[in-house]
């Protein structure tokens, strides 16, 4: 232990004293303050900020990562290769410490070494602290998640740079290292369906910093990390000592090494699966007991009143990709619960028997549902079901594991709107959309369109089902077109829509200027005159990472919305529509948006419609058939009453990672609330979002702005400079 | 402490070889007891510093046996080492540490406190002044004499030398050989050189390596040859000759009886011996590649 402190402390020593040291300090200060300015810029305007700012410094999407990437290996070559360079390596053996003691020094020394580099973030640590309102626990964590990820890197470099005697070489072989685990994720495209698909799904070191900068570290991605730098410090200290080794000898080292590396891999695989799958307890057989984890439940009691939410997911199925899709459906739940402060009472046990039977008396055949989430209002519930273990194929990508669940989300919509209109007293005027992403999936599901038009019709609402062209949609009935997306160009039957807008001058609201759209002379809006059109409002740059919460807002604040404050407005993309139109003398339902069988849409998915239908196709309902995407519900209510407005159906307000953005959790709720009938609730907005944006002053930007880029990497040189100086 | 005379570091048929090339040693085998001061002698490449590797541990070997104070090398290298202390060709120093950092961190790496012991190395090596000025700034002289430091702190039964004078100036070289012989007061010490006239002035023995072969262990200083070194005349003659006589079996003194006996007149008359150089060269005559 002494002679291990020892090391510790010569290592630092030493670094604090070495150029390259400090210069890599203050570029690291320099990087963070330049990135930081960014984020403080683009996250000052006029967008709540709905997670963590830090996020966007290292939640895998900027070049900071990169940066950071390309800086850390100074560390380790400094520790290990100039060593070597410096020929004090060997004297070093010589001082009686076995090479583990001589490599965990050093690994340690360099963490040392990292968490002053750290330091430096703490001054931007404490602007979003005082400036914005992200919770310190969420920074706390966002921190340790950049401060891991350093140290396994810095633990890969320890491995890469110990028999290494060149810096040059060894500072470009660090950094490639460090780099690829950046772009591992990569990797896992080309791979097939395998244990080691997941092993290296559970690598991906940006998931890991993605999910740590927004406030949460698994417990399954610290076994992992943790595991790893033990691995990697293991394997440093066996490189060390088998360098001593003669060759005839060596092989016999690398066979030991290379077995006990596997065996540590496996076993951190197993922690990792152990803690990964908490348990949800299900006992599929008799369908009674139900055993939530402690964590949840505990969520949940901190909401004790009667809305409640029940997960029917079972346990059983061993299906790694389901079992990642039900921690994403868990998750999704865990973070409805914890963010609505509508009251939530305990679990009913039992809800999955009930809520099965119903939706068999609903016409949706149980055989292939494998679980769903009932939100329960007293007597009334919302069954948000998944089903299909086909699609459970595609869910080992989280991207697609998001849209499976908004899927059913725009599904349930779909049915649970028309239902729930048939049933209430007041007079609605409502358009019902299931975005049009999601019609890949719920084309391969068994609810294909044919299927819901069936249901439909099946639930007495649907009389007739005809479908209509564009020309048919009675504009008359709408008081309000919202575009949240304008980016796509419109296509023909957009085109028709917009012309009949315009026309009958309909009010609307067009955002536009998202990411990678330049509103030029190609912009498809300007060339149908857009921006001339009295009674349009158009939305200049509201950001690019949120859609909807910005549209929403707006149109809560627009004077032409006044009259429909509280009800909820959304358009979401249009798509050609061809025909079918309903005459129903209770509810009038419209099957108003329809997707083509058109191989370019359907390309995004590369979906070949030329060939026979995908292996997870079901029956005949699953042709690519033109699918109900969006539906117009109007019903009449009681002489008298007021009709309202609604047009509900883009997945993204309901989506996991948007769920929790103050509109759009406000939107969502507000459609629960609708569709349980629960009208007197529309308007009730839940608990204010919160905001996270930065408020910060012109005078206090400017000392911030250049304390990051130049007071703080100044600091160090010049300290540096100073300590040469006095001695 | 050791007792008089006791063996230090034995090694026993020391053999290393190096994948794809011809060098390393063969079965070497030699012993240092304390107080001696040994030097290892060889051509380029004939295998002192992987002897020396092997000696500290740094090297595994393929076969043979090192004990350095009674301890296996194999078995428990780490203890073995703590009994060495080591200099390569150059002094293995950080440029921004100073040498009272390097001195403190060789003491207390291995549990020994900074004492007197640190003083008496300060003095031996001549580094009061220098102590606390970073080894950057130090010439080259100095930073050997701190190398040298280094590896005494801890007190070593043994010294390991390698090349230690090679880069320094005729005055350093001086200096530094004066360091080594107040070291050897202290530990034994195995010494690479390719200097002859220092192995003559600093050691008491030298083994000559060639082609990783221990081909002789030499005593110094080398003893005669046998033969007696004369000048001598005719009386009457002006021109004095020089002649190496052999005695055979007569003793020298009868030799030169024998001399005045024929009339010679003698004015130099000694036992001849062979330099070292003489030896060395001699033991690796047309062996040099």
């Amino acid at each position: 232990m002494n002679a291990l402190f020892h090391t510790f402390w010569r290592e630092w020593v030493r670094s604090r004293r070495s150029g390259l040291w400090n210069l890599g300090g203050a570029l690291f200060s320099l990087v963070q303050g330049f990135f930081f300015l960014l984020v403080l810029g683009s996250m000052s305007g006029a967008q709540p900020m709905p997670i963590s700012p830090l996020k966007w410094m290292w939640g895998g999407d900027i070049m900071f990562l990169f940066l950071f990437a390309l800086i850390l290996p100074v560390l380790p070559i400094k520790a290990f290769a100039e060593e070597r360079q410096l020929q004090t390596w060997d004297p070093l053996l010589c001082t009686g410490q076995s090479s583990l003691s001589l490599a965990t020094s050093k690994v340690l020394a360099l963490y040392f070494q990292w968490s002053l580099w750290f330091l430096c973030l703490i001054p931007h640590a404490l602007v979003v602290l005082i400036f914005g309102s992200t919770p310190l626990a969420h920074i706390l964590m966002a921190g340790l998640g950049l401060w891991l990820c350093g140290c396994f890197w810095l633990s890969l470099g320890s491995l890469v740079c110990s028999r290494q005697s060149s810096t040059i070489l060894a500072y470009a072989s660090t950094s490639v290292a460090c780099l690829l685990t950046l772009l591992f994720p990569f990797g896992r495209l080309i791979l097939p369906d395998s244990f080691y698909r997941i092993l290296f799904n559970s690598l991906d070191i940006r998931a890991f910093l993605d999910r740590s900068s927004d406030g949460r570290i698994l417990l399954f991605d610290l076994v992992l990390l943790l595991g790893l730098i033990a691995l990697l410090l293991w394997w440093t200290a066996c490189r060390l000592e088998n360098e001593r080794q003669a060759w005839s000898k060596r092989w016999k080292g690398l066979l030991w090494q290379g077995s006990v590396s596997l065996l540590s891999l496996f076993l951190i695989y197993s922690l990792l699966v152990i803690f990964h799958h908490r348990p949800v307890q299900w006992s599929a057989p008799t369908h009674t007991s139900h055993e939530f984890s402690k964590e949840f439940q505990e969520t949940l009691k901190n909401y004790p009143e009667d809305l409640s939410f029940t997960v029917a997911l079972p346990k059983n199925l061993s299906i790694p990709t389901y079992q990642h899709g039900r921690s994403l459906i868990l998750n999704f739940v865990e973070r409805v619960a914890a963010t609505t402060s509508t009251p939530i009472s305990t679990l009913d046990p039992d809800v999955d028997l009930r809520a099965m039977e119903r939706l068999q008396q609903e016409g949706v055949t149980s055989k292939n549902k494998i679980g769903f989430v009932v939100v329960r209002r007293g007597e009334k519930e919302l069954v948000l079901s998944y089903n299909q273990w086909i699609s459970l194929a595609t869910m080992t990508v989280d991207s697609k594991a998001h849209r499976y669940i908004r899927a059913f989300h725009g599904e349930t919509l779909l049915t649970r709107a028309v239902n729930a209109l048939s049933r209430t007293e007041r007079a609605v005027r409502g358009l019902v959309i299931a975005g049009h992403r999601e019609v890949d999936l719920l084309q391969s599901s068994p609810i294909g369109g044919s299927a819901i038009a069936e249901m439909l019709q099946q639930t007495g609402i649907l009389l007739e089902y005809r479908r209509p062209g564009v020309d048919e949609i009675d504009l008359d009935r709408y008081d309000l077109v919202f575009f949240p997306d304008s980016r796509d160009k419109p296509g023909r039957a957009r085109r028709e829509l917009i012309q009949g807008i315009f026309e009958k001058k309909i009010p609307t609201l067009l955002i536009r200027s998202a990411i990678g759209y330049a509103p030029d002379k190609d912009d498809p809006w300007k060339i149908y005159g857009v921006d001339a059109q009295p009674h349009t409002l158009v939305q200049e740059a509201y950001g690019h990472y949120d859609p909807f919460t910005a549209p929403i807002t707006s149109i809560s604040n627009h004077t032409a919305m006044r009259p429909l404050q509280g009800q909820v407005i959304l358009f979401d993309r249009c798509r050609p529509l061809k025909e079918g139109a309903p005459i129903d003398p209770r509810l009038v339902s419209s099957p108003l948006l329809r997707v083509d069988a058109n191989p370019a849409i359907w390309g995004e998915w590369e979906v070949d419609f030329s060939k026979a239908r995908r292996r997870y196709a079901y029956d005949a309902n699953d042709l690519p058939s033109p699918f109900l995407t969006a539906l117009a519900v109007e019903h009449r209510g009681k002489e008298g009453a007021i009709p309202s407005l609604l047009v509900v159906g883009s997945r993204a307000p309901f989506e996991n990672r948007m769920f929790y953005l103050g509109a759009n959790r406000r939107f969502a709720f507000q459609c629960f609330n609708w569709l349980l009938e629960d009208s007197d609730r529309i308007s009730l907005p839940p608990r204010p979002p919160s905001d996270h944006r930065f408020r910060i002053s012109t005078g206090w930007y400017g000392p911030i702005r250049w304390s990051c880029l130049l007071f703080a990497p100044l600091l160090l040189l010049i300290s540096w400079w100073w300590s040469r100086l006095r001695r | 402490m050791a007792q008089e005379g006791q063996t230090i570091i034995e090694a026993h048929g020391l053999t290393r070889s190096y994948r794809g090339s011809g060098r390393g040693i063969r079965n070497l085998s030699f012993e240092v007891k304390e107080g001696e001061t040994v030097a290892l002698l060889g051509l380029n490449g004939a295998g002192k510093s992987t002897t020396f590797k092997c000696l500290t541990g740094l090297l595994s070997l393929d076969a043979g046996h090192v004990n350095v104070c009674g301890i296996s090398l194999e078995e428990d290298r780490l203890e073995a080492s703590r009994s060495l202390g080591y200099l390569p060709e150059q002094a293995p120093l950080h440029p921004d540490l100073t040498p009272r950092e390097h001195l403190a961190f060789e003491c207390r790496v291995r549990n020994r406190k900074l004492g007197e012991q640190f003083d008496e190395i300060v003095e031996i090596c001549e580094l009061k002044e220098i102590l606390d000025r970073p080894v950057r700034e130090l010439s080259r002289g100095f930073r050997q004499r701190v190398g040298l430091a280094n590896s005494l702190a801890h007190e070593p039964r043994l010294l390991l030398l390698d090349e230690p004078t090679a880069s320094l100036d005729p005055h350093q070289v001086e200096q530094f050989r004066q360091l080594i012989a107040r070291a050897s007061k202290k530990s034994a010490i195995i010494l690479s050189t390719h200097i002859l006239a220092e192995v003559e002035a600093l050691c008491g023995r030298c083994l000559i390596l060639h082609e990783g072969e221990l081909i002789e262990s030499l005593p110094l200083p080398v003893e005669s040859s046998g033969k007696i070194e004369v000048e001598w005349r005719e009386k009457g003659e002006a021109i004095w000759r020089k002649e190496l006589l052999d005695a055979g079996k007569q003793t020298p003194e009868a030799l030169l009886s024998d001399l005045i006996q024929q009339g010679k007149e003698v004015r130099h008359f000694t036992p001849h011996t062979l330099s070292l150089e003489d030896h060395f060269l001699k033991a690796t005559q047309g062996k040099a590649k």
